[in-house]
């Protein structure tokens, strides 16, 4: 295989909703979700933060989403139960007012590059005609980015390459769940969710830049 | 088995083969709301430009600069946190600006110096009139013009609401006041709380 997934840099669950007044969320609740770890909590205009230092997990809320961070890397999705997270700050929201209107996970995965560089792999894989198109920008490609977007019934993703160097690049991969009447599935459910979609989104990204 | 909760070496160098730093981690998950989101996305991914302030939303740097300096600025000195404090002050009035500014650039604002006074003192309403925008798009076209002004209640002369007027063109007032009935029911009721009724729109 020419391009590895070695890492996985941070992974996050966001939700996102119709409304969200930040001064309807009990900071003392915030406070609780994570169990034994007291987090700092810090009021910005228009978004509330608690962080954990010194452990990788991040809350942000605002722009009317919550979203449950951890950032630390290891070789794979590890065993941070955002799920359940996830869930508690969704409680946080008054559920009578205000409703879900998505619901989705991020991944950032690191790949390393073997037998091509990353730009190489990137430019076979998306670009039919790299001298054409160096003819057309009259100069020579040193980067590009290409983003996926695609869906699969209601489920879309979204995913984007991101060279670091020859050896390196950064994909960023997105699962967002979006239609009518959606609610935030329970626990279990939404932890299958999220490893599925996790698993899902490394094999099509380590086919795209291998097959 | 990993431990689901914590992460001791986290401040570290714990990123040996890809040479990352926690604080690049935090700006990195605080910038993706820096992006102008869609207004369903989930997705969550920073752009490059933070420090040129020339991706995204320039004030959300702004802020995301001072929220990764004051997290690892807990282990300093009092005096420092003293300092950081100071700045979030003039920080806010930065923020305010930009966020006036963003504004400007899709509604008009009337009597320009007592509608800045009011978002300022009412600053929840930002968030809401960003996100109407969009939604109200859909409702009167792409091209629906919409004034902002600080209007005396009819009821109290002491107490200010500000209004958004809508200009529905060359919609009939009927069709136009359906639509607004409509955008009312499916998005603006769902944000009162963010205004505390002191925001509301109308038809011009």
């Amino acid at each position: 295989m020419a391009a590895i997934i070695e890492a996985v840099f941070g992974r996050n669950v966001t939700l996102v909703y119709d409304a969200l007044d930040l001064q309807t969320i009990d900071r003392n609740k915030l406070r609780g979700v994570i169990p034994e770890i007291t987090p700092t909590v810090m009021d910005m205009p228009e978004m509330v933060v608690a962080v954990y230092p010194p452990s990788p997990w991040l809350i942000q809320i605002g722009d009317r989403r919550i979203r449950i961070n951890v950032a630390a890397e290891i070789e794979n999705i590890g065993d941070f139960p955002l799920w359940e997270y996830a869930i508690k700050c969704n409680e946080l929201v008054p559920a009578d007012k205000v409703s879900i209107i998505a619901y989705g996970y991020n991944f950032d995965f690191g790949v390393r590059f073997q037998d091509s560089t990353s730009l190489n792999t990137l430019i076979s894989k998306f670009v039919l005609n790299r001298p054409a198109l160096e003819d057309t920008l009259q100069g020579t490609l040193v980067s590009y980015l290409p983003r996926l977007v695609f869906k699969t019934g209601d489920l879309q993703y979204d995913i984007v390459f991101e060279p670091m160097n020859d050896a390196q690049m950064k994909v960023h991969g997105n699962a967002h769940f979006q239609y009518a009447g959606i609610q935030l599935p329970p626990i279990e459910g939404l932890k299958s969710s999220y490893i599925a979609q996790y698993e899902h989104l490394r094999t099509v990204i380590e086919k795209l830049l291998n097959d | 088995m990993l431990d689901t909760t914590t992460f001791p070496n986290f401040l570290g160098a714990f990123s040996p083969k890809w040479d990352k730093k926690a604080m690049q981690y935090f700006v990195d998950m605080l910038g993706a709301s820096a992006w102008d989101e869609a207004y369903g996305q989930t997705f969550s991914h920073r752009w490059k430009g933070e420090d040129t302030l020339t991706w995204g939303n320039a004030d959300e740097w702004i802020l995301i600069k001072w929220i990764t300096q004051h997290i690892f600025a807990q282990e300093q000195a009092q005096e420092k946190l003293n300092a950081f404090a100071q700045k979030e002050v003039n920080l806010r009035a930065v923020v305010y600006e930009a966020r006036i500014a963003k504004l400007e650039s899709i509604y008009t604002f009337r009597n320009s110096d007592e509608v800045k006074i009011f978002l300022i003192n009412n600053n929840r309403i930002f968030s809401v009139l960003w996100g109407a925008r969009p939604v109200l798009e859909e409702f009167f076209g792409n091209d629906v013009s919409i004034a902002l002004e600080v209007v005396n209640d009819s009821e109290s002369a002491n107490v200010k609401q500000l209004f958004g007027y809508i200009n529905a063109g060359t919609l009939s007032s009927d069709e136009a006041f359906e639509r607004l009935s409509a955008f009312d029911e499916v998005w603006f009721l769902k944000q009162f709380d963010s205004t505390g009724g002191s925001f509301n729109f109308n038809l011009e």
